[in-house]
């Protein structure tokens, strides 16, 4: 995940200013990596130049921090490509899906889909790996396994975040 | 290509529990599909009502283009004992009988007579590598041989659809695998579709494409790949 | 010994805490506890009560045993037994000879002349419907009430009638008494009637015994499943069976309580009922302590033993119950000891003897009907495998009646027992209550005294003519002086009369017959007791041939008949004048009008009934129907609960059976063939063993052994019966509720 697209994602909730932009994404998603301004700034000027965001000019006078930044269709519409899109079943997957289902949550999409889309993503994964494994010899039974325990590993965070996903929906709208 | 067995809007409640608020279920010919979903989720309940076993309060299961709904309770039987093979959980072996009677019960329900129903199990036991356990009981058994003589009792009609509940629900994983690879493979070989209940993906991985099923309802789009 | 204690009463209070299946059970088990302590209260009450009426008839006895008291402060008595309907009426005609003579007990004044003290049962009896047809037996002006004191039992037909002509007659009819309360010998109704009553007992106890147990295994596996609970936190394997029998104790403590009240309210009723011409007074039925001591310890034995005995094979662990694999081991030498036991205490008996002792014979009895018990689970795996397994229903029956035969047949044990007693009591009942009446059999006979006219003959038998259905003939019988053994007999009376006594050939008035060739002159006695020689009668020269066929009449030697009444004898007053009665109708319907006519020619004549007017064991077989329906509806419930514990236990297999496509009707065929199988070869073993106790106990009553389709198949139809229906009533809508495959769901 980019910080463009977790911006796209943050004003899809509604408008903000730059300054406020930073304080949501820091909460939500950079926990252990506080933004600088330059990047905010740069990654509002890129998305500003791709059309996907529009400046509310009434408060330009007060200097880029106070400029409205509003999302525009082709905004949301690179949202939604986002949020379809599975992620790559790899063990670095946790951060990258739990962004995704932030992301859901703070746009009114349904984060349960997310992790619907990345289950199948998963478990065709497994399947294949299945195939794999009893057309194999011990050696790559082994392998297949070790790939598929972890697998499932994942595929377990996925149904407990599923179960809790009611909760997580309150914490982001606090 | 329409489907052999098709579940559609599944309804269906049990006093204030809904078990299942709108399930569809799409089994094609010859193929694996596994059913997932956290426990209470309606996923068993899902295959009874698919399998003929209860009848959904609303909703309609569709088999080689029959409605389940309009067969009677004879009918219906048939229909599970011809088409249709069952595997659940544990505790499904008559303990009285052998090994043998036990997968020739099916073709004996069937009015077939019992030295033909023993010769045909003994055959199938044999392919299946399960002759040495044919005069054992249930009780002399572990739980996976107890789970492949059952799968045996499933394959011995030659049925088109084989529901399994659970199959390895009860069991270690090099032992679940083991029936596993037996289901699939037995399944396969005669053309059989299998409707796997699980709770474990790495079971359901032995699936061609799995559904998932929450809150009563079927969550994941089929996507066959 | 206080840990005991608490794990005791642990155990009494988890029975309520089992659900709806351990309050079920609690509650028949407590059913069961009850009706078995009732029975047991009762049965231990009945030697206090044969005693204290023994002790009531021997205060107001009269039987001098042939002792001649002088005159003196004495009164003069005279037996008049009678009998109304089902009961014996004990009748005595008397006369104080001085106004200090002794009085019998109950009543307290001398009755005056046609004046009687009656038994207030029998003064309800004159009231009664029919009323009249007894006050001619009993023509007597009631005078007061005997109180209980001399009365047996409150409804005992008693009466004390002033009788003066009584004074006139004795040594004769009558006789003196100087007190009453002489000894009595015990009114023994013999080791025939007394085994009778050990069986009757033994055939409605035992099922109970066996039902108690089937209600305490109801819902056992809860039981197991709640004990492994408690053995997790720390309860070693021995305190468990302790609060397991503390749990059996609840049923059986409620049991004896329920029973106890039972057995005072039937104690409390007890003055309404009378059985076997025995009725009580409720103060007169206690239990004898040491049986009612035994009584409780029993019932409390058996709950605490039904109870470990169900854990045999179990153990209870922290995590769950195992249950060692019943492997049925067809030993079959153990299961012949009670048979084994028994033959030997009644070997005696089967050679025809019927001196030995009664509690041999009982415990012999008792060893018999219990040898169906063990030989039945032996008998059904025997018949499955006989029957060839051509279905799935009874293959799937078949195999688990072969498996484990034990848990199949346990809880038609009881039936088997209750159908066994019932067929051998049946059949001695049946034998005893005798064939049917036939019209030429004697049914009544009356022997009076005093001179008698052929006209006055004549008139004698013409009054019991006149009662419907009954044909009379009267004779006249002498004695003859100076004869020796062999002596002859002269009998005189009209053809009718004498015909009814040995087939005569040609027989016209002044007809004359003997029996044998004989000519010497007979000298007729006249002494009223000791000889005294009479007028002279020849043998008539042309009489004809006789042969005697009521062998009620006269003595060994020749016999002649005559038809009229010879001249010299018109004065003298015969030995015996006796009027024999016949009847088309049953003799109980007429009995009634024939006694009062009887009454009305003398009171103080001889009297009887040959003809049985009653059936001595109708009450006994009143007892015996009404039990043996109780307990086989007890039985019936107690297999209903067994069945039902194992459709419980194997629903999931029935479950799995629907769904791979069984019938319904497949799936209900193999558990009624469960049922129906054991039942039926349990019914086989009853009427053998049936079959074998009745011929022991005809033996014991010296009746002859005889059989009847119908006391044979009754008991078994209905038990049969009774099964079926209560198992396809309440049985296959249980089968229905396993078999619908919506309890499959187990997650």
């Amino acid at each position: 995940m980019t910080i463009a697209t977790a911006f796209l994602a943050l004003l899809e909730g509604q408008p903000q200013h730059g300054y406020d932009l930073k304080r949501a994404y820091d909460q939500h998603f950079g926990s252990d990596r506080p933004l600088h301004y330059a990047q905010v700034y740069t990654t509002l000027a890129k998305l500003l130049k791709n059309g996907l965001v529009t400046v509310d000019g009434a408060d330009s006078e007060h200097g880029p921090d106070r400029k409205r930044y509003t999302i525009t269709d082709a905004g949301v519409t690179d949202v939604q490509r986002w949020l379809d899109e599975p992620e790559k079943p790899d063990q670095y997957l946790k951060s990258s899906l739990y962004a995704k289902v932030i992301g859901a949550l703070l746009t009114g999409r349904s984060p349960a889909a997310v992790l619907d889309v990345q289950r199948e993503e998963h478990l065709v994964m497994m399947r294949e790996l299945t195939r794999r494994k009893r057309g194999g010899d011990l050696a790559d039974r082994l392998v297949c396994d070790h790939a598929l325990f972890h697998l499932e590993a994942d595929l377990r965070w996925l149904e407990h975040t599923a179960t809790v996903l009611d909760q997580l929906a309150e914490q982001v709208r606090r | 290509m329409t489907a052999l067995l098709m579940a559609e809007q599944l309804h269906k409640t049990y006093g204030p529990t809904v078990a299942l608020a709108g399930a569809d279920l799409a089994v094609h010919a010859g193929e694996v599909v596994s059913v997932m979903g956290p426990s209470g989720s309606g996923k068993s309940t899902l295959l009874h009502c698919a399998a003929g076993l209860i009848r959904p309060d609303a909703g309609r299961v569709i088999y080689a283009g029959q409605a389940l709904a309009e067969l009677g309770d004879v009918r219906l039987s048939a229909v599970r004992r011809r088409e249709f093979g069952f595997v659940f959980q544990f505790g499904q072996l008559v303990p009285e009988l052998t090994a043998l009677q036990n997968v020739a019960l099916p073709l004996r329900l069937d009015g077939v007579p019992r030295r033909t129903a023993e010769r045909r199990a003994a055959g199938l036991m044999d392919r299946l590598g399960l002759a040495d356990r044919a005069r054992s009981r249930p009780g002399q058994l572990s739980g996976g041989q107890q789970q492949r003589i059952a799968v045996a009792r499933a394959l011995v009609t030659g049925p088109k659809v084989i529901f399994a509940d659970e199959p390895t629900g009860a069991l270690d994983s090099v032992t679940g695998e083991q029936v596993m690879d037996m289901l699939t493979d037995a399944a396969r070989e005669s053309g059989a579709a299998v409707v796997l209940v699980t709770h474990d993906a790495r079971v359901a991985a032995y699936a061609d494409r799995g559904v998932v099923v929450r809150d009563g309802r079927s969550a994941s789009r089929a996507g066959a790949r | 010994m206080r840990r005991i204690l608490a794990e005791l009463a642990l155990g009494m209070r988890l029975a309520f805490a089992g659900g709806r299946r351990g309050g079920v059970r609690t509650a028949l088990a407590t059913v069961g506890v009850a009706v078995g302590a009732t029975g047991l209260l009762l049965a231990a009450s009945v030697p206090v009560m044969l005693d204290a009426r023994h002790a009531r008839a021997e205060a107001r006895s009269d039987f001098v045993a042939g002792e001649q008291i002088p005159a003196g402060r004495t009164t003069i008595v005279a037996g008049v037994d009678g009998q109304w309907r089902d009961n014996q009426i004990r009748g005595r005609l008397i006369w104080p000879e001085t106004p200090d003579a002794p009085l019998p007990p109950g009543v307290t004044a001398f009755p005056g002349e046609h004046r009687m003290y009656a038994s207030p049962a029998l003064q309800a009896a004159l009231a009664g419907p029919d009323g009249a047809t007894l006050r001619r037996q009993i023509p007597y002006e009631v005078a007061g009430t005997i109180a209980p004191a001399g009365l047996s039992g409150p409804q005992e037909f008693a009466y004390y009638a002033g009788y003066e002509r009584v004074t006139s007659l004795v040594e004769v009819s009558s006789w003196r008494v100087d007190r009453f309360g002489f000894p009595e010998d015990d009114p023994d109704g013999g080791v025939g009637t007394y085994v009778i009553i050990v069986v009757l007992v033994a055939t409605l106890l035992t099922p109970v015994a066996l039902f108690i147990a089937a209600a305490l295994r109801f819902g056992g596996d809860t039981r197991d499943r709640r004990l492994a609970a408690i053995r997790l936190i720390g309860a070693d394997s021995r305190a468990i069976l302790r609060m397991a029998v503390g749990e059996s104790l609840v049923p059986a403590g409620l049991g004896l309580l329920l029973g106890t009240a039972a057995y005072l309210g039937v104690r409390h009723q007890a003055a309404r009922f009378h059985f076997l011409d025995i009725s009580v007074y409720p103060g007169d039925v206690r239990p004898a302590p040491l049986l009612a001591v035994l009584a409780v310890a029993l019932i409390v034995a058996l709950a605490a033993g039904v109870t470990l005995l169900g854990f045999r094979g179990v153990t209870v662990e922290p995590l769950g119950v195992l249950r060692e694999a019943e492997v049925w081991r067809g030993r079959l030498w153990w299961r012949l000891v009670p048979l084994a036991a028994s033959l030997p205490l009644l070997y005696p008996v089967l050679q025809g003897r019927t001196d030995v002792g009664e509690g041999r014979i009982g415990l012999g009895v008792i060893l018999l009907i219990a040898t169906v018990i063990p030989l039945l689970p032996y008998l059904v795996p025997l018949v499955a495998r006989l029957l060839p397994a051509d279905t799935v229903s009874w293959q799937l029956a078949s195999q688990q009646l072969r498996r484990n035969p034990a848990s199949s047949t346990r809880a038609v044990g009881g039936i088997v027992v209750a159908v066994a007693g019932a067929i051998a009591l049946q059949s001695v009942f049946a034998v005893a209550a005798g064939g049917p009446h036939s019209p030429d059999e004697l049914a009544f006979l009356l022997q009076a005294r005093g001179a008698q006219s052929p006209a006055a003959m004549r008139e004698r038998t013409e009054m019991f003519e006149r009662v419907d259905g009954v044909r009379a003939g009267t004779v006249a019988q002498y004695l003859l002086f100076g004869e020796g053994l062999g002596r002859r007999n002269l009998i005189v009376g009209d053809c009718r009369s004498l015909s009814q006594i040995a087939v005569l050939q040609g027989c016209k008035p002044g007809a004359a017959f003997t029996t044998q060739p004989t000519d010497k002159p007979m000298i007729v006695d006249v002494g009223a007791t000791d000889p005294v020689a009479g007028p002279k009668v020849a043998v008539p020269a042309h009489a004809g041939r006789a042969t005697i066929i009521d062998d009620t009449i006269g003595g060994p030697g020749p016999s002649v008949l005559l038809t009229t009444m010879p001249a010299q004898l018109a004065r003298v007053e015969p030995s015996f004048v006796e009027t024999r009665v016949f009847t088309t109708a049953r003799p109980a319907e007429v009995a009634g009008q024939v006694r009062a006519v009887a009454a009305e020619i003398d009171p103080l004549a001889l009297f009887a009934g040959s003809a049985s007017e009653t059936d001595p064991f109708e009450p006994l077989r009143v007892a015996l129907d009404i039990g043996s329906v109780l307990v086989l509806l007890l039985m019936t419930a107690g297999l209903l609960l067994d069945v039902a514990s194992r459709l419980h236990e194997r629903r999931r297999i029935l479950g799995v059976l629907a769904a791979v496509g069984a019938r319904n009707g497949t799936v209900v065929w193999s558990v009624l063939l469960q049922v129906v199988v054991p039942v039926g070869a349990g019914l086989v073993l009853a009427v053998g063993a049936g079959a074998g106790i009745g011929a022991l106990l005809m033996r014991l009553s010296q009746l002859p052994v005889t059989f009847t389709a119908a006391t044979v198949l009754t008991p078994v139809v209905a038990g049969a019966g009774l099964v079926l229906v209560t198992t396809m009533v309440v049985l296959l809508p249980a089968v229905r509720r396993v078999t619908r495959t919506e309890d499959l769901r187990f997650e």
